[in-house]
């Protein structure tokens, strides 16, 4: 059995990227809802019979051969700096965090599933890959719950599918997700109008502003709203359509600002690498401010291979709970400040500056002319 | 604007966009950086204002349940207004009507298309034609056919007995 320690010493697979273009779309992810027929859901049941149900689920679980030599643990047996880890990791949801007896999480050796026992839902399992790959993502947890559907009774009725504790996940219980990071429809002010398109088509967008116009991380997620009515299949090929047509938007965002005005972007990238090299004090939002800038600079040639990596690397480091495991003790506000700059620096130490003169100075945007709406409005 | 968490100023928005709403939460940096703002998964500031992304459920008081409680879980119709959840999986037979009231804007359809578990669909397809028997069976009933209500019997008959066998 995997322990936490080595859990959080090495990066999930997503984490590293690697050979996988992941410049625009970071990761895809998939989540599925499951329950026993007839028992009490996690939210509803007594203590006893959460354990009951657990102890039902995490044997079938830890058996299967994808989750061998992986990290399994009862949330009662981690402490809150150690769970607060994992939700920063994506391994477990906040609300799962918060509970404790009864509950669960396992997590294979790659950190590309974990399997939730007693959340919201007496099963959630999710995979997550880098790059645009939900159906890669799909595929290795449909192969994980025909297994499991073998062994366990799960609750499902002809007419509303896969039966959840809340309504709004009923019929697959499926929600496929991808974070996106789009700087170049922030800074072009294209955002808006992008984001707003992709919410009248039935999808629900996800993100974070600074005040005004200023940028924050430039992280998107994209997910279904809909869970009924729908085939896993057509969910993900919607969401795969309108995801690859955002993160067009955004390439021709990227390039159209090098061949019009790459002196404003060559300066914004130059002064973010001296920031964060150099600054003594970063709350996480000045942080990811910059780091979202550096990351965009990777991606256009400024910076040698790697660099993208390092900067997704970053972002997850310098988390609070990531900060106090660094730390090893429980920081302020103010002294995590301090800490995350430190990591930063001592992160890009042996980072050369921008390399302007190798930045690609030919362009060839491609027009594909429709804007978003992309499909007739969903009725 | 002043953050939705504390009395400081708000310097971040997060925004959540469906349909044609967009909602949004102001942050300082300090609530922020507390609740996981770069962690948009998890981000459960969605979950405490608008519960996890997924607007509970509005229940319709008007529509008054046959059962009113759930003799699985002991879960009762107050307890779905209160939560917008339901307590096991009979409680979707017990609040049928609420619930279906409750999916009617929620999702693209009210019938599930899609992946169904080994094993189900035979179970399924079985219960189908039970259905469709009694159906005919009413009928012929209500219309005198006693020969052809025989025959019906018979055939449900068997048919009950082999899916309780299979
Ligand atoms: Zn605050
Ligand atoms: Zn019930």
């Amino acid at each position: 059995m995997m322990r936490f320690t080595t859990l959080v010493k090495h990066p999930a697979d997503w984490m590293t990227g690697k050979g996988k273009e992941n410049a625009v779309v970071i990761t895809s992810r998939i989540r599925l809802a499951r329950n026993l027929r007839e028992e009490p859901f996690p939210g509803w049941a007594m203590k006893a019979e959460r354990k009951e149900i657990m102890n039902t689920i995490l044997p079938e679980v830890r058996s299967l051969a994808t989750m061998k030599d992986g990290f399994s643990q009862e949330l009662s047996n981690l402490d809150s700096l150690q769970k607060q880890v994992m939700v920063e990791r994506h391994l477990i949801s906040r609300e799962q965090a918060a509970r404790s007896e009864g509950c669960a999480a396992v997590v294979n050796r790659k950190q590309s599933l974990s399997l939730m026992v007693n959340e919201e839902d007496h099963l959630r399992m999710q995979s997550i890959y880098s790059g645009m790959r939900l159906r890669e993502a799909y595929d290795l947890l449909d192969s994980l719950d025909k297994e499991l559907e073998t062994k366990l009774r799960y609750a499902f009725d002809a007419k509303l599918g896969y039966i959840t504790a809340c309504p709004t996940n009923l019929g697959t219980g499926m929600r496929a997700s991808a974070m996106l990071h789009l700087p170049a429809l922030v800074l072009s002010n294209q955002i808006n109008q992008v984001l707003q398109a992709v919410g009248k088509i039935g999808l629900v967008v996800r993100g974070l502003f600074g005040e005004g116009t200023e940028s924050l991380g430039d992280l998107f997620q994209i997910s279904n709203q809909s869970t009924l009515g729908e085939s896993e299949e057509s969910i993900i090929d919607r969401l795969e359509r309108v995801i690859k047509q955002v993160a067009n938007h955004e390439r021709n965002a990227r390039l159209k600002m090098m061949e019009e005005d790459s002196d404003t972007l060559t300066d914004k990238i130059c002064r973010a690498y001296g920031i964060l090299k150099h600054a003594h004090l970063f709350d996480s939002k000045e942080a990811f401010t910059h780091i979202s800038l550096m990351r965009l600079g990777a991606d256009l040639g400024y910076f040698p291979e790697g660099t993208m990596q390092l900067c997704d690397e970053l972002m997850m480091e310098i988390q609070p709970a990531h900060l106090q495991l660094y730390a090893g003790k429980e920081l302020e506000p103010e002294k995590r400040d301090v800490i995350r700059a430190e990591i930063i620096r001592d992160q890009l130490q042996n980072l050369k500056p921008p390399a302007i003169s190798n930045v690609a100075n030919e362009v060839d945007i491609t027009d594909d002319g429709d804007e978003l709406p992309i499909e007739p409005p969903i009725d | 604007m002043k953050c939705q968490f504390c009395e400081q100023e708000a310097t971040v928005i997060f925004t959540k966009i469906v349909g044609d709403k967009s909602q949004k939460t102001h942050l300082c940096a300090g609530c922020a950086d507390e609740k996981g703002i770069t962690n948009l998964d998890n981000f459960n500031i969605s979950d405490m204002l608008m519960n996890d992304g997924q607007e509970t459920p509005e229940v319709g008081r008007d529509t008054l349940s046959m059962g009113g409680e759930c003799l699985q879980c002991g879960f009762t119709l107050d307890d779905l207004h209160n939560v917008g959840r339901l307590g096991c999986s009979a409680c979707y037979e017990v609040f049928e009507q609420e619930v279906r009231n409750m999916i009617g804007n929620m999702h693209k359809g009210t019938q599930h298309i899609g992946k169904v578990p080994e094993g189900m669909l035979q179970a399924i397809e079985g219960k189908e034609r039970v259905e469709d028997l009694e159906l005919k069976l009413a009928k012929a009933i209500e219309n005198e056919e006693y020969e052809k209500a025989g025959q019906y019997k018979e055939e449900l008959l068997v048919l009950r007995k082999s899916l309780s066998e299979g």
